[in-house]
């Protein structure tokens, strides 16, 4: 038996989305098994697993009573901001002034590199969103 | 995904039967005591779905996509935590099967990785890189240390003694492991002999 198909390690650290982290998270609280949580809701156990792993976007709405009922401690809000945190954002420019078009491709490309401080964050977060 | 093995062979710090044998017993004494009491096959679907995700390792099918030609694979995940991808039907047989010998064995494997080896990686730890054909020392090498560990932690030498018979059919049947996984780990205790095919020593 050993060795007889090959089995791997890797030390790539896997990218799990916003989503995921918290079904995952939420379901062992609950203590949960995929398999229980995926025969609840009528999803395969991959594809369950490879929600709460980021491989997959957020489960689509029409599951989340299922969840909800599978998994205490899961709240509708906080599915709803983690899938909109886990999902990617268009921005449609086309019709915006030209100095919004400046800030947006601005904002996207510092957002892409990930290079701001936490002092730029915080000042321009208060800026942005000056009554959180 | 990249593959820690493929431009180089790794060697981990030495591990002895005896070292493992121990770590297996520490093991078992966390996630199914029972199992140092008397000879029995462990929970594995028990331990995947209740008690592993509590120590951050998380056991799940995957498809191709993920696992290429690989049967399962470990990946170290977040700060603490490390995930383990099974093929469908191995995860399928762990439910449905009465002998899953293959996806036991597989499992606890990749479980041995996740305890000895995901910690190494994370922290970059001492290992030393190799060209592919080196030569390794068993008792440096990974997957050698992982199936060690895995038969320790199936078929403990403690509840080993207390089987009426310590042939290879017996300990199979035991513990839920193939023959040849069992042949194996009494070779590895050095109580098997493959010359007399037989028990040659004595727990």
């Amino acid at each position: 038996m050993e060795g007889k198909l090959p089995t791997k390690m890797s030390d790539t650290i896997t990218r799990s989305t916003r989503f995921g982290s918290y079904l995952r998270a939420s379901r062992v609280e609950a203590r949960r098994s995929l398999r229980e949580v995926a025969d609840a809701i009528g999803i395969s156990h991959v594809y369950l697993g490879e929600v709460e792993r980021g491989v997959r976007g957020p489960l689509m709405e029409s599951h989340w009573d299922g969840l909800l009922a599978a998994i205490p401690g899961l709240t509708r809000a906080e599915l709803k901001r983690t899938a909109q945190m886990s999902r990617a954002l268009e921005i449609d420019l086309s019709t915006a002034p030209a100095r919004y078009q400046d800030l947006a491709i601005a904002l996207a490309r510092r957002f892409k590199r990930r290079d701001l401080s936490d002092a730029e964050l915080s000042r321009l977060l208060k800026v942005l969103k000056p009554d959180e | 995904m990249s593959d820690i093995t493929r431009d180089s062979a790794l060697m981990m710090p030495g591990l002895s039967m005896a070292c493992l044998e121990a770590l297996g017993a520490g093991v078992l004494s966390v996630f199914q005591p029972s199992a140092l009491l008397s000879p029995q096959p462990l929970d594995i679907a028990g331990w995947i779905d209740r008690i592993l995700p509590r120590f951050g390792v998380h056991v799940a099918p995957a498809g191709e996509s993920e696992l290429g030609d690989c049967a399962a694979l470990t990946i170290v995940s977040g700060n603490f935590e490390c995930e383990i991808l099974i093929r469908e039907w191995m995860w399928n047989d762990l439910a449905n099967e009465t002998r899953p010998n293959f996806a036991r064995a597989t499992v606890v494997h990749e479980i041995a990785h996740a305890i000895l080896h995901v910690p190494m990686l994370r922290s970059g730890a001492a290992m030393e890189s190799v060209e592919p054909d080196a030569p390794v020392p068993a008792f440096r090498d990974p997957e050698w240390q992982a199936w060690a560990f895995a038969g320790c932690i199936l078929m403990p030498r403690r509840t080993l003694t207390m089987l009426a018979q310590l042939d290879t059919e017996t300990v199979a049947d035991a513990y839920i492991v193939s023959a040849q996984f069992a042949q194996a780990h009494l070779k590895r205790l050095k109580i098997f002999s493959e010359a007399n095919n037989d028990v040659v020593g004595r727990l």
